[in-house]
């Protein structure tokens, strides 16, 4: 095993190599705020001149630029940071950003939808008259949260969610109904033509991925995966289910008897918990299985 | 989790530990060419790839597979010597104890007849794993015994950057078959990981590894199985030490890529 020292100065590289990292990121969103301050100077000026009498809030509007919004899935806490974070952006950002962020914000206030917006506007010539808008759900498994390239003109944000839970199902619904509403505000945006939407949407969830799973292995580790997924849910009867399942699989499988004893516990039959255990000790050696007979005995089971 | 569950995981990564095999697509490509080229007549095959991509282990696998099939010899460590290595050769050949031989010719004789009296008239295949320590002279010795038709043999060979193997004149004279073995590929890397969890009963650590991780491994090891192994090996061994001295730092449910970092940078993948 590693020593203190040893760790001391692992952790010591660590650091360093996460400043540098920070540093590096730090220095790309400087530099882009920096070639993004006077284009976005320049647009402002330039807008204000053209077209005064213009509403404000339709800035996609300019006869340079096309915004294309993405909407990504994304947990839902995530969801309010990176919203409080795009409204402390710049002045100058927040402009672009307003006409099409501020509706959705809106409709979706209500919503357990979890989405991040992401907005691409890209230079265009000045042929294109009028602007398109598009939007995508995306589910993705990236989970790194990537800040880099943040400037007036191009604003990237991605995430995605880890771990799917069977309620999260039923939120597909709803994250269609978003949509409609959605549509709306940007249609005002952009009252000329129609924009042109598109909704793609996968969901992965990993109780159904794990059944598909065993379904077609009958492999017991899919099994006690389901046990453990469901356990962590709290539907004990599912996770009872499951353990018998894995045990009929294997009946020796110790993990099988530890969810069906920890489910049956948290489904208050704390005795049949403990027969169980205390049959599977009789034909077994095992200090894990000893040792959450001790915790359920005394009522001290706290996972 | 108690101290006992990281030590365990630890040596699942265990460099040629034990033997478990597992199937990827590089390996059961080259299991295949490997098993079809010692069917073929051929005198010689060359088997290459760089070091650590799972060259031993096939190895292995072709000789458990076809020990009791057929007449197959393995020799996975190298010999210096030629007499030592016709000696071993005569005693794996015939399983008894070899006489004295004063050189090849003798041995070549002998063996011979032996074989032609034991009415053994189908070449024996010997596979020879890290070829390149062995001297060129013994090299030069074995291909003549290849010329007989009573062995057929199976080069092992490691290939490193600075050295083209292939190139080297033994090889390109008189190898007519030569199947290489490359690194993993991103898919295989993961399997690798959740299979080697699953062969050793860590199932419950499946779920440890995320795809920023996979890629993470992927990206510090190229896909080379040994240094995956070793990257794991320091990965659980650090977290042992947290767990023992302040497991408020880990949550065992989920792995902060903090400590595949950390193991990186202890196996000099990453540099500060
Ligand atoms: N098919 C496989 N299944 C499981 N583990 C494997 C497999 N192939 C390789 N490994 C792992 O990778 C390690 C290195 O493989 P191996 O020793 O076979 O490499 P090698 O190509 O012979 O390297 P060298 O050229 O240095 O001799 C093994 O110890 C083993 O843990
Ligand atoms: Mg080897």
């Amino acid at each position: 095993m590693f020593s203190p020292s040893e760790i001391a100065d692992l952790e010591k590289k660590y650091s360093k190599y996460y400043m540098k990292k920070v540093l590096k990121l730090f220095s790309i969103i400087f530099l882009s705020i920096l070639i993004a301050l006077p284009v976005g100077y320049y647009i402002l000026i330039y807008n204000n001149t053209t077209n005064k009498k213009q509403d404000k809030k339709i800035i996609n509007k300019n006869k340079n630029e096309i915004i294309k919004p993405k909407v990504l899935i994304l947990p839902k806490k995530l969801y309010n940071t990176v919203l409080t974070k795009e409204s402390n952006e710049t002045n100058t950002t927040k402009k672009i950003k307003t006409s099409t962020l501020h509706e959705i914000n809106k409709s979706d206030k209500n919503m357990s939808v979890n989405k991040i917006v992401q907005i691409e506007t890209i230079k265009k010539k000045k042929e294109e008259n009028t602007s398109n808008l598009s939007f995508h759900i995306e589910p993705s498994n990236d989970l790194s949260y990537k800040t880099s390239t943040r400037s007036l003109l191009k604003l990237n944000f991605s995430y995605s969610n880890e771990k799917n839970t069977p309620t999260k199902i039923a939120k597909v619904e709803e994250k269609n109904d978003t949509i409609k509403e959605v549509k709306l505000p940007i249609q005002k945006v952009s009252q000329k033509k129609k924009p042109r939407i598109k909704i793609e949407m996968q969901d992965i969830d990993s109780v159904r991925y794990l059944k598909d799973k065993f379904q077609n292995t009958h492999n017991i580790i899919f099994a006690l995966m389901l046990c453990e997924e469901y356990y962590s849910q709290k539907n004990y009867r599912e996770s009872l289910n499951w353990s018998m399942i894995a045990n009929d699989i294997d009946n020796q499988s110790e993990r099988s008897w530890i969810w069906f004893a920890k489910s049956k516990y948290r489904l208050g039959k704390p005795n049949d918990a403990k027969m169980a255990l205390k049959a599977y000790l009789k034909s077994n050696e095992s200090e894990t299985i000893k040792s959450l007979l001790k915790k359920i005995e005394n009522g001290s089971l706290d996972d | 989790m108690s101290k006992n569950e990281y030590i365990g995981l630890k040596n699942v990564f265990v460099d040629g530990g034990v033997f478990d095999y597992i199937n990827l697509d590089k390996s059961s490509a080259a299991y295949e060419k490997l098993t079809q080229a010692i069917d073929k007549p051929l005198k010689l095959i060359l088997f290459f790839g760089k070091p650590g991509t799972g060259k031993t282990f096939l190895l292995q696998k072709i000789y458990n597979d076809f020990k009791k099939k057929k007449n197959i010899i393995f020799f996975p460590r190298p010999f210096f010597n030629e007499i030592e290595f016709l000696k071993a050769l005569y005693f794996e050949t015939f399983k008894e104890i070899s006489p004295e031989f004063s050189g090849y010719d003798q041995f070549l004789s002998t063996v011979i007849e032996k074989l032609e009296l034991s009415k053994k008239h189908k070449a024996i295949t010997v596979l020879i794993d890290e070829s390149q320590l062995y001297p060129n002279e013994l090299i030069e010795k074995i291909r003549l015994l290849a010329d007989s038709r009573k062995f057929k043999f199976l080069f092992t060979v490691h290939k490193t950057d600075d050295e083209d193997i292939l190139a080297k004149d033994y090889f390109q004279t008189r190898i007519w078959e030569t199947i290489e073995l490359e690194n993993s590929s991103y898919n295989e890397v993961k399997t690798y990981i959740e299979k080697k969890l699953i062969f050793h009963n860590k199932f419950e650590y499946l779920s440890l590894f995320k795809e920023k991780h996979f890629k993470l491994v992927m990206k510090l090891t190229q896909g080379n199985l040994r240094t995956i192994n070793k990257l794991l090996f320091k990965l659980f061994e650090i977290l042992e030490y947290y767990d023992v001295s302040s497991p408020s730092k880990i949550n065992p449910r989920s792995l902060n890529t903090k400590f595949l970092i950390m193991a990186g940078i202890s196996q000099g993948m990453i540099n500060v």
